[in-house]
């Protein structure tokens, strides 16, 4: 499925349309409904890190002056813009790039990069950072925002918004997100019927693809096969001794760690950050909906911890292992107090391990594994 | 009954012989490149000083990082696990272990009957272990067994950068050059390891009693310094080397009693 | 005249006690994107939160390793209740790390009242109109915490003060150029840091004082190679004093820390809130929220009106918005043959001696 969307975006190309990059939790929707053909960096990065083809991009990016301390998934996808023989073609070069400021301020200095290399322009929407609570101000001024994107879709593709379209794209793409939402959910059974390994190469759709046919046909089998591990009592693993946690984003280049748990007996059974990407939306109110779910995740410190202690809660989890990346801080700097709101809150132990998501070379195997078996231990 | 606890660390291996809850025999000695040959080494050692064969051992639990290459072991637990609970056999007041090895130092949180309740780790860096130190007695051309007394002569410590272990070598050279007396020099590198070791160990929250672990433990100028920084004393063993492999004896021993679940 | 901006800066915190036992409330800010006018015109003191130079031990907590030591150090202060004597604090969303400073400095350390700016990244009318409506939700924040309204005259007031220290430091920039600055860089990073921690009232009659007397100044600053330094947040001058010491004389500067801070004014012609909020909103780009091409502009601009033969990035170790800029800074600075290097500096910047020689280096191949 992942190779096939990248292909169509060289076809795209070929033909002419309008072809963009985009960063996760950007209001993809948007451009589905133009018929924009859209590629996402992030993924494709992970995908270069899974296939251990990364190191090669992140030096060439280095050597470019690209400092080491940058985020990983920039640095090679910066890389591959610049060498050669990256994976399925590279890339479609954008005609236009896209950003929303959601999670990071890295996706916009990186977008700007993008967009001094290819020359195009780029539009930056910003998620308004919400101190406390969500107030209408906010998800007025994602709405004008959206609706400037649009005027700038307009005017590049020389094609008008069909609002109907849009209405049809938003309707798939919440049914891709019910789909989902359901998925997860079952996880909160004993023994969990799918696993962090499994999640992650399922992910793709509903990150890249929310608003298409493709998505919802896929979520669908999925749903109905995990329906019937839960009936079957079929688990990741035999016996399910322990259930954990992982926080922030998995390490690409080594998705089987979490099979390295198994030994314990101790499954994966709740991800924050693969939980983000669904969100309900209303197709009679196509923008403000979407607003709200792409504003709606991990948006401060209180709301990210009370959802995570809830989550906790129904999927009744024993542990926590969290990913201290060092290429994403906006992720990563919080966990320390979460650490100890989990303990506070729930008496649930948490494992910070340091390592990156696409940069192996910040990886020690041994040092990680040894941190593992002590917390394994610990909880024991 | 007896029971053994074997440690292979990368630069010591060290092995520990029970007799029911006593040390019956102890061996330190440093670590051949083959870890199954040094485990091999270490265990005969202190078997033939105990006076016993090896099947006279009713349990084996073998820890540190060359733990997977001990054939003879019955098991293997982490040395976090190991460190807690032999800290807890020597001091049972003790509520924080900090164990500075050769290579790596760590930090526990130590809860009943020795379980770990949470650790923290140096992470990737050699600056709060005894590289530093080695390091650091090598360019001051002084004895790694002397800087301790060395460091307590200073009155005035110089300031050493604590931030990278060959950074803060190059400093040292410097001081050397501009003329700063060598015991000020000491005293810094020692404020300077242990505020790296202060810093990690923070996170587990440092609580009394603080028992002090690993060879670094008989450095008299780094138990000061961190006792400055915690602001109470520090307990440490008579031989604070062999901790973790007297931690493994101890549940080598529990294994043996009774089919319980490890580390409790 | 000039050591009395350096007491400033190193007695901040026994200052600020003193103001507090008059009865005045003092803020805390980080970073230049926060409304300060509307602090001061509310009657508070705003100081700028710093970094020092003491050892970080508490930080490690509560934050990785991987982050600037600046936050890090600003943080291991608070936590050591150096800043206990605040009665408020503004982070605006300047950077990811900052943004979670936010989050949590108000988790762990009791400060009365916890303010929060979004400055935005994107520049569309759309964006201004918000940022202007944030701007006064600030002001309404800080009513209702005072229990009083802000009026329009004291914000008019307050101004017309901060466009006065404005005006008077870029005076105290134009002595450095010609061919015997009067004034050295570490001199006037004091000049300037000491304007963020000192009411601008008093701070405007130590310029005054300043400009009128400097020309009799018996110890002018060692010429050298003229040097640009361009970075964020300078806590700690050691750098700038081992580039001075190394036979340069820094004139200019692209520096939070120095023309980022004042080189805008308020324009007075629309209504108070309205100037303030597009003075922040048009100000000299930072990395943090804006593409490189306007900070290069501004450079360049100063390197022509100072003479500058050469540009010294002075960049914190891990902090990702002037690091993306990089590539593209030195690539264009290249093209127009000014030589440049690129100097990553940790806390109290250890190591001294690799540093020094790559300036040294530097600047021999210059002259």
């Amino acid at each position: 499925m992942a190779s096939k969307h990248y292909m169509e975006a060289h076809e795209a190309k070929k033909q002419g349309r309008p072809v963009t990059w985009i960063t996760g939790y950007d209001p993809v929707e948007i451009l589905y409904a133009m018929d924009i053909a859209v590629v996402y960096p992030e993924n494709y990065s992970a995908l270069c890190a899974v296939t251990q083809t990364a190191p090669k991009f992140i030096e060439a990016a280095e050597r470019m002056g690209y400092s080491s301390d940058l985020c990983s998934y920039a640095r090679n996808t910066i890389g591959t813009t610049f060498e050669e023989g990256a994976p399925l073609g590279g890339l479609a070069p954008p005609d236009f790039l896209v950003v929303a400021r959601k999670f990071c301020k890295t996706h916009v200095k990186w977008w700007q990069v993008l967009s001094r290399r290819f020359n195009c322009p780029l539009f930056i929407i910003d998620a308004p950072y919400v101190p406390e609570d969500e107030k209408e101000y906010h998800v007025e001024h994602y709405v004008s925002q959206l609706e400037d994107l649009i005027a700038f879709l307009e005017e590049r593709t020389g094609r008008k918004m069909d609002y109907d379209k849009l209405r049809e794209v938003v309707k798939l793409s919440d049914r891709a997100s019910m789909l989902w939402d359901e998925i997860m959910a079952l996880r909160k059974n004993s023994p969990c019927p799918i696993g962090a390994a499994d999640v992650l190469s399922c992910m793709f759709a509903i990150v890249t693809l929310p608003g298409t046919q493709t998505a919802v046909d896929f979520y669908e089998r999925l749903l109905s096969e995990v329906k019937e591990r839960v009936k079957n009592k079929i688990g990741v693993i035999p016996e399910e001794n322990y259930r954990l946690l992982w926080d922030n984003i998995v390490l690409w280049y080594n998705v089987g760690l979490s099979n390295y748990f198994h030994k314990y007996g101790a499954v994966f059974v709740l991800e924050p950050y693969t939980m983000v990407w669904s969100g309900r939306l209303d197709p009679s109110n196509p923008l403000e909906s979407l607003a709200r779910k792409y504003m709606a995740p991990f948006i401060n410190l209180k709301n990210r911890a009370d959802v995570l202690v809830e989550l906790c809660k129904q999927y009744r989890v024993d542990g926590a292992v969290m990913h201290s990346n060092r290429s994403c801080k906006f992720l990563s700097l919080l966990q320390y107090e979460l650490k100890d709101i989990l303990m506070e809150k729930l008496g649930i132990p948490s494992l910070i391990i340091e390592a990156d998501h696409c940069d192996g070379r910040a990886y020690s195997d041994a040092q990680i594994k040894m941190r593992i078996d002590a917390f394994m231990e610990m909880l024991g | 009954m007896y029971t053994a606890g074997i440690d292979i660390g990368a630069l010591t291996a060290k092995s520990v012989i029970l007799e029911g809850g006593e040390i019956l025999a102890y061996t330190i000695i440093p670590s051949g490149s083959n870890s199954k040959e040094t485990a091999q080494r270490v265990m005969e050692a202190t078997l033939s000083e105990a006076g016993l064969s090896q099947d006279d051992v009713t349990f084996t639990v073998a820890t540190g990082y060359g733990r997977v290459n001990v054939p003879f072991a019955d098991k293997q637990v982490t040395e976090i696990s190991c460190h807690a609970k032999g800290a807890y056999t020597l001091f049972p007041t003790v509520r924080t272990v900090i164990d500075i090895g050769g290579q790596d130092s760590k930090a526990i949180k130590v809860g009943k009957n020795g379980r770990v309740v949470e650790f923290a780790m140096n992470d990737r860096c050699a600056a709060g272990t005894g590289r530093f130190l080695e390091v650091m007695a090598k360019a001051l051309e002084v004895r790694l067994e002397d800087l301790g007394e060395l460091s307590l002569k200073s009155r005035k410590k110089a300031r050493i950068s604590s931030i990278c272990t060959v950074f803060a070598e190059s400093e040292v050279i410097s001081r050397i050059s501009e003329g700063t007396p060598k015991v000020d020099i000491i005293a810094g590198i020692h404020e300077a390891i242990a505020n790296r070791i202060f810093g990690m160990a923070s996170r587990v929250r440092i609580e009394k009693d603080l028992v002090l672990t690993g060879g670094v433990a008989k450095n008299k100028g780094v138990i000061k310094a961190l006792e400055e920084k915690v602001g109470f004393k520090i307990l440490v063993p008579k031989e604070p080397q062999i901790v973790g492999a007297l931690g493994a004896a101890v549940i080598a021993r529990e294994n043996a009693e009774g089919g319980k679940n490890r580390g409790r | 005249m000039i050591n009395v901006f350096e007491d400033l800066v190193s007695n901040r915190h026994k200052n600020a006690a003193e103001w507090k036992n008059k009865g005045r409330k003092v803020f805390g800010y980080f970073c230049t994107y926060v409304p300060e006018e509307i602090i001061y015109a509310a009657g508070i003191i705003p100081v700028r939160i710093m970094g020092g130079s003491e050892d970080i031990t508490h930080a490690d907590v509560h934050l990785p390793s991987y982050i600037c030591s600046f936050s890090r150090s600003c943080y291991d202060l608070a936590l050591k209740r150096c800043y206990d004597y605040l009665d408020g604090v503004v982070f605006p969303y300047t950077c990811d790390t900052i943004v979670s400073l936010y989050n949590i400095w108000k988790a762990d350390i009791p400060t009365p009242y916890v303010g929060f700016v979004d400055p935005l990244c994107a520049k569309t009318e759309t964006a201004r109109k918000y940022f202007r409506e944030e701007v006064a939700r600030f002001k309404g924040s800080l009513e209702n915490y005072l229990g009083k309204e802000i009026s329009e005259d004291s914000l008019r007031e307050s101004i017309r003060t901060y466009n006065e220290n404005r005006r008077l430091l870029k005076k105290v920039y134009e002595l450095r150029k010609g061919p015997q600055p009067l004034l050295s860089g570490v001199e006037v990073l004091d000049i300037v840091r000491s304007s963020m921690l000192t009411p601008k009232d008093e701070h405007n009659s130590l310029l005054g004082s300043l400009l009128d007397r400097i020309s009799e100044r018996e110890d002018p600053p060692e010429p050298g190679v003229r040097i640009l330094v361009s970075g964020s947040v300078i806590y700690d001058p050691e750098v700038l004093r081992m580039i001075e010491d190394s036979g340069a004389l820094i004139v200019a500067d692209d520096l939070c820390t120095g023309t980022r801070y004042f080189w805008d004014l308020v324009n007075t012609n629309s209504s108070p809130l309205v100037g303030i909020a597009d003075r922040y909103y048009e100000r000299i780009p930072c990395p943090c929220n804006y593409p490189p091409e306007k900070r290069l502009e501004h450079i360049m601009t100063l390197v022509k009106d100072y003479d500058v033969e050469a540009v010294i990035f002075t960049l914190q170790k891990f902090c990702d918005p002037h690091l993306f800029d990089m590539p593209f800074m030195e690539e264009k600075l290249k093209e127009a043959e000014i030589p440049s290097l690129r100097l990553e500096t940790e806390h109290v910047t250890a190591p001294l001696g690799p540093l020094k020689t790559r300036i040294e280096a530097f600047l021999e191949t210059i002259r």
